[in-house]
């Protein structure tokens, strides 16, 4: 009748470890990360959330969530993701977008002027997010023949050239962690778009 | 010889090559290293427990009443009870464009400002008091009096500041609703503006993202 029950309390008096999970540094780590988040979500700035276990990026704001972007796929090298919220240091991209310098005047000489103006469709859709801590993360595009095209250049790329960064960093005693991201191609460019530099986030490893 | 010394280069320089990228790939792609602060079996199930009261906090957060979401990229306003759209508007966001003052080293960016903010003012009727920005993009001269800066119906019917001078209100120019054109005000079209007007009140919550 009770064999659920009992099981259970033989496990929790054999097994602790076992039965409240086998992590002990994991669920330390998830603990300050959690914290980190509810500090972020007392202050009104954005923050973005990586849920790689969930494979969800999150925007943020006073604890709600405003928009939410599926991860399609997740590559992480280096696994020493630190346990506390990381800065957004730069965002790097091939073609970064670039603001348009207003002339004194210009509005009013013409009536029908032609918008030149920062949108969402200008926004890259391959780029880097590079955070403290010395972690990089790498947002692709999913769809498409030349984003598959592209994914595999950059694949080979990162198989050839990450060994010797981590070597690199390993000498000077520190560590290089990288993250590849495979989002929608609108959803790429929505992050780039909401996750301005200095931007908090917090990435939760999988 | 010579040659053989040329392969010797070349094959040093490879195993040279091979090392490096043997040992940075054991070191990228090794288990995470363990923590190794002992804790107790009690402590553990109190962080645990603890994680399961933060996990429920966080998503337990939802602002009470009504309040707006603005997505400057797609340029929408989504107004919102609880988890629930209760209505949804095209709007025109910020320009990201960038002014500066040829006569001194003032400089503006024409962003929508992001984060979190809330209702400080509410206006019928709204008259815009040009800021110096809009004399010196048009080429003008900045007036000297407040009556120089005054321009009426340039805001729409109403007009909701949240801060810094920025609004949610009208426009004239309603084929621009859903591009990003506007100094950093949020313009919302006339049917739209009155529903959002109606539905909040000072100190109603704002999210723009």
């Amino acid at each position: 009748m009770y064999i659920k029950e009992i099981v259970l309390i033989i496990t929790l008096l054999f097994f602790p470890h076992y039965a409240i999970g086998n992590d002990p540094s994991g669920i330390a780590k998830e603990n300050q990360l959690l914290k980190d988040e509810w500090s972020l979500a007392q202050k009104p700035n954005l923050y973005v959330i990586f849920h790689l276990k969930e494979k969800t990026i999150q925007i943020k704001a006073k604890g709600v969530t405003l928009r939410e972007f599926p991860i399609h796929d997740i590559y992480l090298w280096g696994k020493n993701l630190p346990g506390s919220s990381l800065l957004l240091v730069k965002k790097s991209a091939l073609v970064k977008p670039s603001r348009a310098i207003i002339r004194p005047g210009d509005m009013k000489e013409a009536e029908d002027v032609t918008l030149d103006v920062l949108e969402l469709e200008d926004m890259p859709a391959r780029y880097t997010l590079v955070l403290d801590n010395r972690i990089f993360i790498a947002i692709r595009p999913s769809e498409g023949v030349a984003s598959k095209f592209g994914n595999m250049l950059s694949s080979l790329k990162n198989f050839m050239v990450r060994p010797a960064i981590t070597f690199w960093y390993a000498v000077r005693g520190r560590q290089y962690t990288a993250l590849d991201l495979e989002l929608e191609k609108q959803d790429a460019k929505a992050l780039y778009w909401s996750f301005p530099e200095g931007t908090k986030s917090i990435v939760y490893p999988p | 010889m010579y040659k053989n010394k040329k392969l010797v280069f070349a094959c040093s320089i490879l195993f040279v090559f091979l090392v490096v990228e043997s040992i940075g790939f054991y070191i990228g792609v090794r288990p995470p290293t363990e923590n190794k602060e002992k804790s107790s079996k009690k402590s553990l199930l109190q962080i645990k427990s603890q994680n399961q009261f933060l996990k429920k906090r966080i998503h337990d957060i939802t602002p009470y009443g009504q309040y707006i979401v603005i997505d400057s990229g797609r340029n929408k306003l989504f107004l919102k009870d609880g988890s629930r759209v209760i209505h949804e508007a095209v709007i025109s966001c910020g320009s990201g464009a960038v002014l500066r003052d040829p006569e001194n080293a003032r400089r503006w960016v024409f962003d929508t400002p992001r984060g979190f903010f809330t209702v400080q003012t509410k206006y019928i009727a709204p008259v815009w008091t040009k800021p110096d920005w809009a004399f010196i993009e048009e080429g003008e001269k900045i007036p000297g009096t407040l009556q120089g800066r005054m321009e009426p119906g340039m805001l729409g019917d109403y007009a909701l500041g949240f801060g810094n001078g920025y609004y949610i209100h009208g426009t004239l120019y309603t084929r621009l609703l859903g591009r990003n054109v506007t100094h950093g005000c949020i313009r919302v079209g006339d049917e739209d503006l009155r529903t959002v007007f109606t539905a909040t009140d000072i100190g109603t919550k704002i999210f723009i993202f």
